[in-house]
């Protein structure tokens, strides 16, 4: 049940991400994951999420000044992680 | 690129400046065009400095482009777009270095030819030749990768869109085959130093097919800028898009117009062709430009 909550966290966030960064967009994450969650991506859990939207942030502020978009990508994000922790607390 | 490469890379650079203006300086000037221009020694040295300045400028611009995108390429050629990057960036190295060889073979073989007039004919066939190689295999490579970005899309040319590209593909071909058999033509042989056949067969065919691939290319990849996801990454590939198409016609418009007035030294006013040639020449180095910072942008996305 974790493995394909990760899995389904892991792939809802790479495709949100998609919209912003196109084909870049799973390696972005993976990159995100590696760096500043201190993991490969296999091992990425639905738990890590916040902590991934917050360095997805940073990230992406260093990509554009346009904070409108910034906020979108951080709030679908976060609709994601609401959805999966809000599961996982039921 | 790592700082030892750029090092090398700015020596290279450096050394072709200066081993382009020796040669210069030793060659002997082109009497033919100082005497249909009415030009002295000096000013005709004079002339050819000013003329190959931007020239330099051009260089630098085209392989610090080339250099980025080869870093780019690197470091995405296990991802599914890498392969096509990776021929971008081999077309715009050909293209590149081609600018670089045809200046160079341009003063030798023109000096060469002055001071042997014998010698003539056969320097203007190997301009020609020599001028013509790079883009045959530079819009060739970057024809495929830009096909090879579209081919995961499923989105090709409209029917009016190829249509549109074939008339006018059409008019460029036909206007130029009628330039080029027509222009100068004189008893020994003509401007270019070659017969009919050959002349078409080995000059302006290869041109339309290297053009038309250039062509191709530069509607592949503005599709393929429309079409693709990620409005960042989209606005990145915009500008290296933009860029290439930038690149593609200059280039075009450059060896198009260079064959003619190659082939007519005097026809046309100096002033007419300095204008020509500075106006293309900054059509290519703004095409390098642009192309450059829209792969800064997107090198940026594979390094945060």
């Amino acid at each position: 049940m974790a493995k394909s909550s990760r899995g389904n966290t892991y792939q809802e966030v790479v495709e949100i991400s998609q919209i912003y960064l196109g084909p870049a967009a799973e390696r972005f994450i993976d990159r995100q994951i590696i760096n500043h969650l201190g993991k490969v991506p296999q091992e990425f859990q639905a738990g890590d999420i916040t902590k991934l939207i917050d360095w997805i942030r940073i990230a992406v502020s260093f990509l554009t000044e346009d904070t409108e978009l910034i906020d979108d990508y951080v709030a679908e994000l976060r609709q994601v992680a609401d959805r999966t922790q809000g599961g996982r607390h039921a | 690129m790592s700082k030892k490469q750029h090092h090398k890379s700015v020596r290279l650079f450096i050394g072709l400046v200066v081993l382009y203006l020796m040669i210069s300086l030793i060659i002997p000037v082109n009497h033919a065009a100082q005497e249909a221009y009415g030009l002295s020694i000096v000013q005709s040295r004079i002339l050819s400095l000013v003329t190959v300045l931007p020239l330099f400028g051009i260089w630098f611009v085209a392989f610090y482009c080339y250099g980025l995108l080869q870093r780019y390429a690197t470091s995405i050629h296990k991802a599914k777009e890498g392969f096509a990057f990776k021929k971008l960036s081999d077309g715009v190295m050909i293209l590149s270095w081609g600018l670089v060889v045809q200046a160079f073979a341009s003063l030798i073989l023109n000096g060469l030819g002055d001071q042997f007039p014998s010698f003539h004919g056969a320097a203007i066939v190997m301009q020609n030749y020599i001028s013509l190689v790079f883009p045959v295999i530079a819009f060739s490579a970057i024809a495929t990768g830009t096909r090879n970005l579209l081919s995961g899309k499923h989105n090709y040319a409209s029917l009016p869109a190829s249509r549109t590209m074939l008339v006018l593909f059409a008019l460029i071909g036909a206007l130029y085959s009628y330039l080029v058999l027509h222009l100068r033509w004189a008893e020994d042989g003509g401007a270019f130093y070659l017969p009919p056949f050959l002349l078409l067969s080995t000059i302006v065919i290869p041109y339309l097919y290297a053009w038309f691939s250039g062509l191709i290319a530069a509607y592949d990849i503005s599709l393929y800028a429309q079409v693709t996801r990620g409005v960042l990454y989209r606005r990145a590939l915009r500008k290296v898009a933009v860029g290439l198409v930038v690149l593609i016609i200059a280039s075009i418009l450059v060896q198009y117009l260079n064959s003619l007035i190659l082939a007519s030294v005097g026809g046309i006013a100096l002033n007419m062709v300095l204008i020509f040639d500075y106006l293309l020449l900054a059509g290519v180095g703004a095409g390098y430009g642009l192309m450059a910072s829209g792969v800064i942008d997107l090198q940026r996305i594979e390094e945060i």
